[in-house]
């Protein structure tokens, strides 16, 4: 077994179980971020720097900063209903480690299935990344420009001030 | 080559079995987008490690690139739709927020 892979995997795996158990949306948020930069180390491991990098800079960086936006943005409950929540919250997730460390483990047992699910074709690409992305890929690139401008969109009704507000 | 494969796939399907969980039992709005955003992740993993394995990284790349942007702009959207939810009714608790009938 890799070692190093397993090490990445474990960093990026820690966090994601522990931002889904975090009774506090903020350490929530903060987990999630380290989770990301884990994956993204995974994805340099796997020679793939441009989703890499992708990851660290979008998926980490502005994903956790419009979690953390809309966090603070939020009205903070009162201290009685905040540890009634707490509470509440704890009970139905404090079965989520156990699942995923018997789920781990049955796949791991069964790792020959993975083996013969993907068969290696060893083909080796020779286009590079770019030749890739604009020479065969062309219309959903304008699609992805589109989603792009609704993206903005929700980003201008996030931070809007209309008459709710007042 | 194989092993690690083999650890990514199920790293992926952990990451998908814990955001579904999130998604399933979680009652907080917010949580439940970080519970989407963990399984992006996990889908994210899932197609560069096929592309690395099967020698299709370039293509496998893009298609990484793809998906990240549109988990962030159904983030910015998701996001956007929850404060004016918030804003409106004063929670984020989808038990509270609820006005249909039947």
């Amino acid at each position: 077994m890799e070692l190093h892979m397993v090490l990445l995997i474990a960093v990026t795996l820690i966090p994601m179980i522990i931002a889904a158990f975090a009774a506090e949306l903020i350490k929530s948020v903060i987990a999630l971020l380290v989770g990301s930069v884990g994956l993204t180390l995974v994805l340099f491991n796997l020679n793939a720097p441009i989703a890499g990098i992708f990851e660290l800079s979008v998926g980490a960086g502005l994903i956790a900063v419009l979690f953390i936006l809309s966090v603070s943005l939020t009205r903070p409950l009162a201290k009685e209903e905040s540890a009634e929540r707490k509470r509440q919250h704890y009970r139905r997730f404090y079965v989520l480690p156990i699942i995923i460390l018997f789920l781990g483990l049955i796949l791991y047992l069964n790792k020959d299935f993975w083996i013969n699910a993907f068969p290696f074709t060893g083909a080796q690409e020779s286009a590079s990344f770019g030749e890739v992305l604009w020479g065969r890929r062309g219309l959903d690139l304008i699609g992805q420009i589109g989603i792009i401008l609704v993206g903005v969109f929700g980003v201008i009704v996030l931070f809007r001030r209309g008459k709710m507000n007042e | 080559m194989n092993n690690i494969l083999v650890i990514d796939m199920i790293a992926v399907i952990l990451l998908l079995g814990i955001g579904l969980y999130t998604l399933i039992v979680s009652r907080n709005l917010l949580r439940m987008l970080i519970g989407f955003e963990i399984m992006a992740k996990g889908v994210t993993l899932a197609i560069v490690s096929a592309g690395a394995y099967n020698g299709k990284l370039a293509l496998s790349q893009t298609l990484a690139v793809t998906a990240i942007v549109v988990e962030v702009i159904f983030i910015a959207v998701a996001l956007a739709i929850v404060m004016l939810i918030q804003r409106k009714k004063g929670s984020l608790d989808v038990r509270k927020i609820t006005n249909l009938k039947g």
